[in-house]
């Protein structure tokens, strides 16, 4: 058997070999034919050949003649470059240079799409058979790679005083979440599942699992001068250092902080706000003031109370590094309102308010880059009073019911990164928080699943910086909680190592 | 124990932060018309970091930069931005991410900023000395690293 495979091989092998050398072979001279170079080149050799014995005065009229055509081409050269050049310069002055730019030129330069991505790897050391790590959105403390952020920013110049920028955020969510936070007993236990089938697929068994769009920001902004501009729509918050960062290209480490992973202010705010910058040599004075709907269960305002923040910037800037101290600060209220059937006939509904409180947000921070350092630091205090019994529930597992009480929550954080020459960034972060927790919508009515969890969470963290564009992420960080009141333990900790490689474009 | 810490921390804030500017001098160049008649390193450093966009009468500044791989070009942001080549793409990154200014505009050569420059009122580039036609106004000069009266 072995001996006849053999032969039966080599025989296609000689029979593929030959067949495509032969067709290697034809190939130079069907493409040869089909030249429209070489073809006009069959001509040339023939007028050069008839020159060869033509008298004199034919030889010099053809030089004339050439010479004219040479001049001609140089001279529709020297237009095209002159044009290119005109084009070039339009799209720079923005289209008011000395002659109108194609649109497509000007267009391109007035509308820009660009953005970042992450992925990566998790990894949280915490006992499988503990409680918390529903607290942790995880469902079991196994590593997993991480589909992290694809967010795409689209930046458009209508006209030389406008400027609209959205930013969308590609996300799995919400596959994959909890329905509700425990199943009832005798009920099983369920998940969303966003699996589906592709219509659109010639295959009928091909099914999706559809994402989300998440809308990070929408606005459109009015510069009347750089003291003075006005923006309008869903911004992020300008509070502190860390918001206005916000993406994991710009961010030292990965793990967020407290006051932004909690929402202890709104992160994205839907209204309208005011900034400028005034320099002053080295210095500039900056301002953000905004008056918006603030925090709400949904987008719509279900009241008329507006909430009012703002912030300064004090920043020096030279050649050797940057220094600002920031102060923000934001004020509003929340109110949740539930729809009760009351009668049959005449008034059917009736709105019902079931939650209302005040809360007023304080903060600073520091940012320093100086030499190859990098330092971060902000500290946030929160204040909330709620009115009467207008509450949010605490989630008990004993059924007991309880209610958030006014309180302070606070959190600051610190971090020191140091950039070497050869593209690492190690660094160390502290951070240490007070507040309440508070969980998704899968939670219901008892949003909050403890009052004034204490934590404090230490990490160290590596950045290398792979290209300009491309950066790889680590960090290790140590969480420790206490005064958790949903656990038997009153202290829990936990360390977790995330990673990402994060590519901006 | 302090007496090595302080030498790690020096070391640390020796080591080089910016390329050494280019070697010949580099001019800043604005329209002839135009009315500012000097600028110093930390208007300039506004006006190309697009912190300033707008000159003293309102119009709008046209910043105009020549490419990152251009040796003119890391002499200036060395002088004027304290920033190389890699520190000044990633600057412009995070300013994108952030949602804060546009970066100046690139022009592919010298030759086309001083076109640019030569026909907006607005416009300011820079250019090598030696290219600097007698069509333009200099506003500042950047010689060995540091920013001069023009």
């Amino acid at each position: 058997m072995k001996p006849q495979t053999t032969v039966i091989k080599t025989l296609v092998a000689l029979w593929f070999c030959l067949s495509f050398g032969s067709s290697a072979q034809a190939q130079p001279a069907e493409e040869l034919a089909a030249d429209p170079a070489s073809e006009a080149e069959a001509p040339a050799t023939g007028a050069q050949e008839s020159t060869a014995g033509s008298p004199p005065g034919n030889l010099a009229l053809q030089v004339d003649t050439l010479q004219a055509q040479l001049q001609a081409q140089q001279q529709v050269i020297d237009d095209l470059k002159k044009k290119a050049e005109e084009e070039e310069l339009a799209a720079l002055l923005g289209g008011g240079g000395a002659s109108a730019a194609p649109l497509g030129e000007v267009e391109e330069e007035r509308l820009r799409f660009y953005g970042f991505m992450d992925f990566g790897f998790d990894k949280f050391f915490f006992d499988d058979k503990d409680d918390d790590q529903s607290a942790l959105g995880r469902p079991t403390p196994a590593s997993s790679f991480i589909f992290g952020n694809l967010n795409l920013y689209v930046d458009a110049t209508p006209t030389d005083n406008w400027r609209t920028l959205f930013e969308l955020r590609f996300t799995v969510a919400p596959h994959g979440e909890d329905i509700s936070l425990g199943p009832p007993l005798g009920t099983s236990y369920e998940r969303t599942d966003t699996l589906a089938f592709d219509f659109a697929s010639p295959s009928a068994q091909y099914q999706l699992r559809l994402g989300g769009l998440f809308i990070e920001r929408a606005w459109s902004e009015w510069t009347f001068s750089d003291l003075f501009r006005v923006r309008t729509g869903l911004f992020l918050n300008p509070f502190g250092i860390w918001n206005v960062d916000h993406g994991s290209p710009t961010l030292i480490s990965l793990m967020l902080p407290t006051f932004i992973a909690g929402q202890m202010v709104p992160t994205r705010l839907l209204g309208l706000q005011l900034r400028g910058d005034a320099l002053f040599g080295d210095f500039s004075l900056g301002y953000r003031v905004h008056l918006t709907n603030g925090r709400g269960p949904i987008d719509y305002d279900l009241t008329d109370d507006k909430a009012v923040g703002g912030r300064l910037i004090l920043a020096h800037e030279s050649t050797y590094g940057r220094a600002a101290v920031g102060t923000s600060f934001y004020w509003g209220t929340y109110d949740d309102r539930e729809k009760r059937i009351v009668g049959v006939g005449g008034d059917v509904f009736e709105w019902a308010k079931t939650v209302h409180f005040e809360e007023l947000v304080l903060a600073a921070d520091l940012a320093v880059d100086v030499a190859n350092f990098r330092l971060r630091s902000e500290a946030v205090i929160r204040r909330v009073d709620y009115e009467g019994e207008y509450r949010e529930g605490i989630f008990k597992t004993s059924g007991i019911e309880a209610y958030l009480p006014n309180r302070y929550e606070h959190n600051f954080y610190a971090q020191l990164a140091y950039r070497t020459p050869w593209g690492l960034e190690p660094y160390v972060m502290a951070e240490v928080s007070r507040k309440s927790f508070v969980l998704p919508r899968y939670a219901g009515k008892a949003r909050a699943s403890s009052a004034n969890a204490e934590a404090f969470a230490p990490s160290i963290g590596l950045n290398a910086y792979v290209s300009t564009h491309s950066q790889i992420k680590l960090q290790y960080v140590v969480i420790s909680l206490s005064s958790r009141t949903h656990i038997p333990a009153d202290e829990y900790t936990f360390p977790v190592f995330f990673a990402r490689l994060v590519t901006s474009f | 124990m302090k007496a090595t810490c302080r030498a790690i921390l020096c070391f640390l804030l020796l080591l080089p932060t910016a390329h050494a500017a280019a070697e010949g001098a580099i001019y800043i160049v604005v329209n002839k018309g135009a009315k500012v008649e000097k600028l110093d390193d930390s208007e300039l450093r506004n006006i190309f970091m697009t912190k300033r966009t707008q000159w003293d009468d309102g119009q709008d500044v046209i910043a105009l930069n020549l490419p990152t791989s251009d040796t003119t070009r890391q002499g200036f942001d060395a002088a004027i931005l304290g920033l190389d080549p890699d520190r000044v793409q990633r600057y412009w990154i995070d300013r994108k991410i952030r949602g804060g200014n546009r970066a100046p505009a690139e022009a592919p050569s010298a030759a086309i900023i001083l076109k640019a420059v030569s026909q907006s009122p607005n416009a300011i580039g820079y250019v090598e000395a030696a290219q600097a036609p007698s069509n333009v106004k200099v506003v500042a000069r950047i010689v060995e690293g540091q920013v001069l009266a023009p």
